[in-house]
């Protein structure tokens, strides 16, 4: 049993017509990547926020187990808009926390952030500004950021969203290869299931009144009822 | 009649009122931003000075060393026209103020007002503007989420460097200010350079030079907390951008002529 990155427990939070986190409790494991859909509002990215410290629950409780010897950046996080720095260059924001943190020299980091970069298709774009470059630059410049890290939890907002088909192709790849090194665990929220289809664990519908938990694509593929058939059909 | 005038006074309570409970929740924020900033500052350590100081040397660049040329032609205007005037009124029973004129008027009290009102005209509204665009395209969020402090990051080096551009322009402002009125006393008042020199050393005090740094400090941080809260205070929408910047304009020129009307009456006491 691989240990756990992050511990949701009786989380609540008040929402809208659709979405009353209420009581949730959520454990995601070093290695694992569990995904989060369901329709807009549904409280899939407030659940990200709050697994992120971004947002603070007024109920439950979050913990990011890590092991390591005073780590500073134990979770790391891709949002679908914004998120970066627009005044500094792609490469800039990549390094920024690593270089900020002191968890690596400035060089190093660059060349290891150069290297996701040509990876990802976006060397050519390593000194321009986020104002410039298309969206899914801005996403894998994100990513290359949340990865430079080394965290033990991967927090992704809805990714699939900003980028095309062969950006979404890309960003699975990446995501199944963190999930196989198995160092952290992944959690995506997401409103298009085809992209994760090929690589997460775990599928949890969120909708008001509870939430419904599919344990790999097969048994999501199964399931009947027609507002988890429209993600899927 | 009498039901309308009730409501018009229940309308007008009701307004006073809220703009009085907004301004109090401004003033609060203000303040609690400064102490967040003087924290945050105490906790910076070595790995993340370079990237802050970085910023607080675009934040001088920006607000000090491209403020010159501006800050530069109003002193120099101010300095002349304050001797000619004198001149003007007093004729030559102005060559016995000179000193006082120069040292009290332009150095002591034009020079920091006019840097000030020069540094929020320029760079009080691009802070507000700036951290107010950050705020809603998410950067604060997105430096929050990998543990950066925005009030170290963001605020801090805006702050040190408002303060640092401050100190300078103020320097430029009575050194031009001075050839002013010195270029005034010596081709209209027909003073020699020595005699200019002697009044203007006589009257200048190390009260009055403290005084000139601390309007520095205090201006400079006024300026920058009250345009960093005002940016970082929008919440959803861009329309609530130009009301911010205006606002942060208005409060920091209000800051600005009550502080130095303190540092005055401090002055005076001591």
């Amino acid at each position: 049993m691989s240990p756990s990155v992050l511990e949701l427990r009786g989380v609540g939070f008040p929402g809208n017509a659709r979405s009353n986190l209420q009581g949730v409790d959520l454990t995601v494991a070093a290695g694992e990547a569990v995904v989060l859909f369901g329709h807009s509002g549904s409280g899939k990215s407030t659940l990200i926020k709050i697994a992120g410290g971004l947002v603070v629950p007024p109920a439950g409780t979050v913990s990011i187990p890590d092991p390591r010897p005073s780590p500073k950046l134990s979770l790391s996080y891709v949002f679908q808009k914004g998120g970066l720095l627009n005044n500094l260059s792609l490469l800039q924001n990549a390094i920024l926390p690593v270089v900020y943190h002191g968890l690596m020299p400035r060089e190093e980091a660059r060349e290891r952030a150069l290297a996701l970069f040509t990876e990802l298709g976006i060397a050519g774009d390593a000194e321009r500004f986020p104002a410039v470059v298309g969206s899914d630059a801005r996403i894998f410049t994100q990513m290359t950021r949340a990865l430079l890290a080394e965290p033990r939890l991967l927090l992704l907002d809805e990714i699939f969203l900003s980028v095309n088909a062969a950006g979404d192709r890309v960003l699975s790849g990446l995501i199944e290869r963190v999930r196989r090194e198995g160092r952290m665990g992944v959690l995506v929220a997401s409103s298009e299931l085809s992209p994760c289809l090929g690589w997460a664990d775990r599928f949890i519908f969120m909708r008001r009144g509870g939430s419904v938990e599919f344990r790999g694509r097969e048994e999501l593929l199964a399931a009947q009822d027609p507002k988890i058939r429209d993600f899927l059909d | 009649m009498k039901r309308y005038h009730t409501r018009v006074m229940r309308g007008l309570l009701g307004y006073f009122g809220r703009s009085a409970r907004e301004t109090l929740s401004h003033i609060g924020g203000i303040v609690l931003l400064g102490w967040r900033t003087a924290g945050a500052a105490a906790h910076l350590r070595a790995p993340n000075l370079p990237l802050v100081w970085k910023v607080v040397l675009l934040q001088v660049r920006f607000s000090g060393l491209q403020a010159v040329p501006l800050v530069a032609g109003i002193s120099l205007v101010l300095g002349a026209a304050t001797i000619f005037q004198a001149f003007d009124l007093l004729g030559h029973l102005a060559d016995n103020y000179i000193g006082g004129l120069l040292f009290g008027v332009v150095v002591s009290e034009l020079g920091p007002l006019t840097a000030a009102v020069v540094l929020i005209a320029r760079s009080g509204t691009a802070m507000a503007t700036e951290l107010g665009s950050m705020k809603l395209n998410g950067e604060i969020e997105a430096l929050q989420s990998f543990c950066v402090s925005p009030t170290a990051f963001v605020v801090f080096p805006r702050v040190l460097g408002a303060v640092l551009a401050l100190g300078g322009l103020i320097v430029v402002f009575d050194l031009l200010g001075l050839v002013g009125g010195f270029g005034v006393a010596m081709l209209v008042m027909d003073l020699s350079f020595p005699v200019v020199q002697e009044r203007v050393l006589t009257a200048m005090s190390n009260g009055a030079l403290a005084g000139s740094v601390l309007k520095a400090g205090l201006f400079g941080s006024a300026i920058a907390l009250i345009c960093c809260h005002y940016g970082l205070s929008l919440r959803r929408s861009p329309t609530e951008l130009p009301k911010a910047v205006t606002q942060a304009v208005v409060w920091a020129l209000v800051s600005v002529f009550l502080l130095d009307g303190l540092v005055m009456v401090a002055g005076y006491l001591i």
